[in-house]
């Protein structure tokens, strides 16, 4: 018998005896296991099989997403029960730490809460999946680490049929309502609220149903009550847990049959499918600052592919959460395929790794073409940091190399400086017949490449010279690209 | 670099650009002025709620900061 989610709602069930120790993903407990039987919740031996039962729950389900098949760590997984008074519990690299501490009903022990088991062990699932953002000095890195172990604990608690069957009676089918599964820890929360009444929210440690949306980290406080967001990485974790949990919501209401009342087997394989839409996705995510769009932007091409109604749903929670830009949203899934199809092809600067400049596809309907633009971007990595000064000795921030290189193409388009060849009908073009084009439009699979033809002298506005030698766009409608530019080792 | 369990090294995350540089520094000064980063005691333990062991400093005032642990809260 096991506690189905935290020991505050105290909902038990039956389970069958865990192996902590079957691989793939295997733990070992600190002490002697106690011998498999019906304890009384508050004993020492239920607290140890919740526990157990929970992340063997937990580490199952994950385990077909970890292709390596063990943790961070190597194959075992070390679990200390209780080290000492704290109201908290830790992933170091070594284990789990969990530990115990006054509640208002008495102690309360963090590793009895299959809540909080399952939330360390989705730090210890992500960090096997993508250990560089281990140490990434990033609040939004940081934060996706908190908000993806809440989904693991939400994700971990949906293996249970009882807990299914409960969760779609609370909510009646809407699965995106405050629950029982939308509440984390609800004892934790309680204890801390104790001495801290306003670092929690008032129902739970975190809830998953919440209306928080996308802010740069970089413009909020340092922390602030829970109603509040902060850049402190639980408090910011909130708008993507949040973001996935809805996602989620919306992706079962796309699966089902009945979408008013889905079932529990449909929403036991939702549960399968933002798991693997959100684990492709981190696996293929650059490690930048703004984390949260570059995992969202990828979730809603894998959400796509396994049901286009899924890359609808998803796109519209992180629009509303301005997780990405309505601009991002609707471009996201071409661009996808352009660079797929120009990485297939071979087009220099595009393939991952090397020391190069990087091409990056900017979507270009502005500009008058059908497909996105690829620009070579000025991206070698900066060693140290140099900044220009600006008055009342304030320093000039260095733009993203992709923010530059979009400036950089509006500014040539703007002036009429782009020569677009057959790229794009006339009646589409931004062009200015007295510009000298010193750049030219070259096809590439999934789009068109930006490249330079020449330098000008800047005086040749108003046709010093002739237009031939400044690379006047001649012949529009059926000028073609030198073909030997379509392809560079 | 850093070395993963298999022993193979991976590309660290690049860092030094402007705005990689800003969130740095606004990650170190949340971590200092919530307690996070703190120095471990005798026996290497880091105080309660720190997640980050401090381990030594940087020329910009602020201190290198290294992971040890994520937290529940």
């Amino acid at each position: 018998m096991a506690w189905e989610d935290d020991p505050e709602p105290g909902v038990t069930v039956e389970r069958p005896v865990p192996d902590i120790a079957r691989r793939p993903l295997a733990f070992s407990f600190s002490g002697k296991a106690p011998r498999p039987a019906r304890y009384a919740p508050g004993s020492d031996e239920f607290r140890y099989w919740t526990t157990a039962e929970a992340l063997r729950r937990g580490a199952d389900f994950w385990s077909k997403f970890v292709p390596a098949g063990q943790w961070q760590v190597g194959p075992i997984l070390k679990v200390l029960r209780d080290e000492g008074a704290d109201l908290n519990a830790y992933y170091d690299r070594k284990a789990l730490n969990f530990f115990h501490g006054q509640g208002p009903k008495g102690t309360v022990y963090s590793g009895e809460s299959p809540d909080i088991a399952c939330h360390e062990m989705g730090h210890a699932i992500l960090d096997s999946i993508k250990p560089q953002l281990w140490d990434a000095a990033s609040d939004e890195i940081a934060a996706f680490h908190e908000g993806f172990a809440d989904i693991s604990a939400i994700l971990s608690a949906l293996q249970l049929p009882s807990l299914r069957a409960a969760i779609l009676a609370d909510t009646k089918g809407q699965l995106y309502r405050n629950s029982r599964l939308s509440r984390l820890a609800e004892q934790l929360g309680s204890a801390i609220r104790m001495s801290h009444p306003d670092l929690v929210d008032p129902d739970s440690l975190r809830n998953a149903v919440n209306s928080f949306t996308y802010v740069d980290p970089l413009t909020l406080p340092q922390s602030a009550p829970a109603s509040h967001l902060s850049s402190e990485a639980h408090s910011f974790s909130r708008v993507i847990s949040g973001a996935v949990f809805e996602s989620m919501a919306g992706l079962l209401t796309a699966k089902a049959k009945k979408p008013a009342s889905p079932s529990s087997d449909e929403l036991l394989q939702t549960s399968n499918d933002i798991a693997a839409i959100l684990v492709a996705a981190i696996r293929q995510a650059p490690v930048v600052p703004n984390f949260y769009a570059q995992v969202a932007a990828i979730m809603v091409v894998e959400a796509g592919k396994l049901n286009p109604d899924y890359a609808a749903a998803l796109k519209g929670v992180f629009v509303r959460r301005s997780i990405l830009s309505l601009h991002s949203a609707t471009h996201v899934e071409a661009l996808h395929s352009s660079v797929a199809a120009a990485r297939r092809a071979g087009v220099a600067g595009t393939a991952d790794g090397g020391d190069g400049l990087r091409l990056a596809a900017l979507p270009a309907g502005n500009y008058g073409l059908a497909k996105p633009l690829f620009v070579q971007t000025a991206s070698h990595h900066r060693p140290y940091l140099a900044q220009g000064g600006r008055p009342l000795n304030d320093v000039c921030e260095p733009p993203s190399s992709t923010t530059a290189a979009r400036s950089f193409a509006d500014d040539l388009f703007r002036r009429g400086s782009v020569a677009y060849h057959a790229a794009s009908g006339v009646e589409y073009r931004l062009d200015n017949h007295r510009a000298a084009k010193t750049h030219q439009l070259v096809k590439v699979p999934g789009g068109h490449r930006l490249e330079r033809r020449m330098f000008e002298c800047g005086f040749c506005f108003g046709g010093t010279f002739s237009r031939s030698r400044h690379g006047q766009d001649k012949g529009r409608k059926n000028d073609k690209a030198p073909k030997d530019r379509n392809r560079r080792s | 670099m850093a070395k993963t369990r298999a022993g193979k090294t991976t590309k660290r995350p690049k860092t030094g650009t402007g705005a990689a540089k800003r969130h740095e520094t606004a990650f170190k000064q949340g971590l200092v002025a919530r307690g996070e980063a703190a120095v471990p005691d005798q026996s290497g333990r880091l105080p309660p709620g720190a997640t980050h062991e401090i381990t030594g400093d940087a020329p910009d005032g602020l201190p290198k900061v290294k992971r040890r642990r994520f937290s529940a809260f």
